[in-house]
């Protein structure tokens, strides 16, 4: 049911955030609220789209479609969505698998590879999750980073981390059993 | 050995299909005598698990993941159809991600179960050729079968406990191995230790044997 009350209070909050914003523009002081910047949507590859070649930006990318080729997103999340089937190595941030995968992964950030996803290649990042019923076949690198850059306190732990957490490799910190 | 069927009821503590707790205080071992300087190549020659990923993410490793079951199952349907043995060219298109390593720890949980003994025989020795001397197998095999079983999927829960649960797979038949049987089908392996589990269950340690040199004359 709609609320007319609340459509209106609505209209009367945007005009007066847009209106701040036109005032602001041009001078140094600009108001908090016309700082505020809305959330970039990533840009999207659809799901009828097809690609070949190497893909590179600085910014998210969301894959429904098909990709043949690389993909180098340095500083920037990557996400494969359930439609997306990708032939490609890549490079990114964050790497989010939902879809079909071929190839190798990068993540300096993190690799997740959901429930849905498929994924056949190798892993190298310092943090990698797996979802339950997420298919995967390839290497994993835990703990890429050199030996002697691991903490002097790293030992061994027979526990494995808590239920649900991500696998941190390069962030654990264990006491020798 | 003969066990009544009461007997093999009472091994079984939970029904076919759900969850089942399993001890595995063998591969407890293996990470107990983890040398936390080195840096180990693990092959899990079962589907991926998010739990997996985790345990071995507390060390320093190369993580290995093949999932190798239905496609080994496939070739030896194929093999047996041609009244074939299995070889390591054929074994090498179906593990091709063990291809370029040797590996210290091979996780092969219910996987032996289910290969006939021809195909055993080849698959033992591209394993073998996949690891260095003293590298170990960590294996179930269920004693108690009869016929066939679901391969299950297991995930690690600590150290000295798995979880094994049969997800909707279909039955496959079983070979039923006794030691001497393994022992002779996986000659360049020896059984480190063996237990027998309360589920029916035999939990193997088997061990990658040195190569035997020529004599020098």
């Amino acid at each position: 049911m709609l609320d007319m009350n609340q459509i209106k209070r609505n209209v009367s909050k945007w005009g007066n955030a847009q209106d701040a914003a036109d005032a602001g523009a041009g001078t140094e002081h600009v108001s908090s609220a016309a700082q505020v910047k809305p959330a970039k949507a990533p840009a999207t590859i659809g799901a009828s789209i097809r690609f070949k070649g190497d893909l590179s930006g600085e910014e998210d990318f969301v894959i429904q479609g098909r990709v043949d080729g690389t993909i180098h997103l340095k500083k920037n999340n990557l996400t494969i969505g359930v439609n997306g089937k990708v032939h490609a190595d890549i490079t990114a941030s964050t790497i989010t698998v939902e879809g079909e995968l071929r190839g190798d992964l990068l993540g300096s950030e993190k690799v997740v590879i959901r429930k849905t996803g498929n994924v056949l290649g190798n892993i190298v990042s310092p943090r990698v999750t797996l979802e339950d019923g997420a298919k995967f076949k390839g290497s994993i690198e835990m703990d890429p980073a050199p030996a002697d850059a691991a903490p002097a306190s790293r030992g061994g732990s027979l526990e494995r981390p808590a239920p649900g957490g991500e696998a941190s490799p390069g962030k654990s910190d264990l006491k020798r059993a | 050995m003969v066990v009544s069927a009461r007997e093999r009821e009472q091994r079984r503590s939970v029904a076919p299909g759900e969850d089942q707790q399993v001890s595995c205080a063998l591969f407890s071992d293996i990470c107990r005598a983890w040398d936390l300087e080195h840096r180990y190549r693990i092959l899990d020659l079962g589907p991926a698990s998010g739990a997996t990923v985790d345990f071995f993410s507390c060390f320093r490793c190369r993580l290995v993941i093949q999932d190798a079951l239905d496609e080994l199952l496939e070739l030896q349907r194929v093999m047996r159809e041609r009244d074939e043995a299995g070889d390591t060219t054929d074994l090498a298109r179906c593990l091709a991600a063990v291809a370029d390593d040797k590996f210290d720890v091979v996780l092969c949980w219910d996987l032996l179960n289910f290969l006939h003994p021809d195909m055993l025989v080849p698959f033992s020795q591209y394993l073998a050729a996949h690891m260095p001397a003293g590298g170990v197998v960590h294996a179930f095999i269920n004693a108690y079968a009869e016929g066939e079983f679901a391969p299950g999927r297991y995930r690690i829960e600590s150290a000295a406990q798995l979880r094994r649960s049969e997800p909707g797979q279909a039955p496959v038949e079983c070979y039923r191995y006794t030691q001497p049987r393994l022992r002779q089908l996986m000659p360049r392996f020896k059984v480190r230790r063996s237990l027998l589990l309360r589920s029916g269950m035999q939990e193997y340690l088997l061990e990658r044997q040195p190569d035997r040199r020529a004599p020098v004359l």
